[in-house]
């Protein structure tokens, strides 16, 4: 049987190392996506994000249960922080997944963010295509516990849900840029603790319609959720399917596929450009001369990129 | 292409509730600039074999302090086995008794780190048995 075979046949040892070539953008890797690129599309795609300690990797769990209640496979990517001094990353997501284990129709993947910014990892793209077409119903990406702009999430997943618990704060927060925009669905997690439905309050004060599809508005649901009993989280795990089914019934998944696409095809070709770029610098050594008369205040930094560009745009 | 970060599963197998020492080599790791995997406490050692093989993994370290370990090696061995997975190695470290050492290994243990280990020898073991397993694609 070929790899993509036995991707499909939901072989897990091929997958599970095919996502580790992806992420050390191999070659063989590379050339797998590309045969598979055609047949993806079938996965409903959410994202999940918010600050650290709300409890995302609970809801993920929680979550999961709920989906496979409806009888839908589930593939969860779970990024966690790189270091930036030691390149090590604590992978500590899965810890708190441990019920979901012995299920077939689950594959969980931890991967560390690698130097990417925005709270996903360069690979998660790939991964997320992986899964897709491993057969996987839902893939759940489970993202860095992020601050107010990382945001990345919202250009990759149809459905983002953003958890928030009591207490993080006043309706100023909640009116900010940013983080608070990017929600179809808001879950105030830890909802057993005190000033919950204060916070639902502020929550629905600010925002509550969003992704206007010609005129038509979803309404940004509000879910109590307490992930370590579970409740609230089959409500939450439906809210999501009403999303997706909102856009669906609006034909406008293909809007968001586009969107996807395009921010993941500029990368893609933003990296290239830029490789392929420096190493023309770097074999004719005129790198170092720059960055020395930059750092010597000779030149300014400005006038060194003009001229680099004008010089590559002449060799060409 | 870039160039291979170790990932490391980190994993306490039975009912132990320890985890001091086994979180020390996952922050040691981590700052050797690995990826480490941690399954938090009281694991099944079919659980462990599943994390494994879905997170790719070049090395399982067990961490043990309960007395189990010639119960429990066995059985995750035998899941990785049936698995295509015995070419993961899997080093082990606790409370354990000397004697156990040679049967540890003989069950295919690659390396054991006793109590009073020093956290530096783990590390350059389970980063030269990260290194040198084969990360192509499985045929």
């Amino acid at each position: 049987m070929d790899l993509v075979e036995k991707i499909k046949a939901g072989d897990v040892r091929s997958t599970a190392r095919l996502i580790s070539m992806v992420e050390r953008r191999e070659p063989e890797a590379v050339a797998v996506i590309k045969e598979i690129y055609s047949q993806c599309g079938k996965a409903h795609i959410i994202g999940i994000t918010g600050p650290p300690g709300v409890g995302k990797s609970c809801l993920v769990s929680a979550l999961v249960g709920s989906f496979r209640k409806m009888g839908k496979s589930v593939g969860v990517l779970a990024v966690d922080p790189s270091s930036p001094f030691s390149g090590g990353a604590l992978l500590g997501d899965r810890a708190r997944m441990i019920d979901l284990t012995g299920d077939r129709d689950v594959f969980i993947r931890s991967l560390a963010s690698r130097g990417a910014h925005g709270g996903l990892s360069s690979a998660v793209n790939d991964a997320a295509d992986i899964m897709d077409v491993s057969g996987k119903d839902i893939v759940l990406i489970e993202t860095v516990g992020v601050g107010q702009g990382e945001i990345e999430i919202a250009r990759l997943a149809h459905t983002v849900i953003l958890a928030l618990m009591p207490g993080y704060g006043d309706t100023l927060q909640a009116m900010k840029a940013g983080i608070m925009e990017i929600a179809d669905i808001m879950v105030v997690n830890k909802s057993d603790k005190p000033g919950a439905d204060q916070t639902v309050a502020e929550l629905s004060s600010v925002q509550n319609y969003k992704c206007d599809v010609e005129g038509d508005h979803w309404k940004v649901p509000i879910v109590k959720t307490q992930a370590l009993s579970k409740e609230g989280v089959d409500e939450l795990a439906q809210e999501t399917v009403n999303h997706y089914d909102y856009y669906k019934q609006r034909s406008a998944i293909g809007i968001k596929n586009r969107e996807r696409r395009t921010t993941q095809f500029l990368d893609i070709l933003t990296l290239q450009i830029r490789t392929e770029f420096l190493e023309t610098l770097k074999n004719d050594h005129s790198l170092q001369k720059w960055v020395k008369m930059i750092g010597d205040l000779e030149l300014d930094p400005y006038t060194a990129s003009e001229q680099v560009v004008e010089m590559i745009r002449k060799s060409r | 292409m870039e160039e291979k970060t170790i990932r490391v599963l980190m994993a306490k197998i039975g009912l132990d509730g320890h985890d001091r020492g086994a979180l020390i080599i996952v922050q040691a790791l981590k700052e050797a600039g690995m990826e480490v995997i941690y399954t938090g406490l009281k694991n099944v050692p079919e659980t462990v074999a599943e994390i494994a093989l879905q997170e790719d993994v070049d090395v399982i370290g067990i961490s043990i302090l309960s007395g189990a370990h010639l119960v429990v090696v066995p059985i995750l061995m035998d899941e990785l086995k049936k698995s295509d997975a015995e070419d993961i190695p899997v080093v082990l470290g606790g409370v354990l008794h000397p004697d156990d050492i040679p049967k540890l290994k003989e069950m295919g243990i690659k390396e054991v780190f006793p109590a009073g280990s020093p956290v530096e020898n783990a590390v350059e073991c389970i980063k030269k048995l990260g290194m040198a397993g084969d990360k192509g694609m499985i045929k």
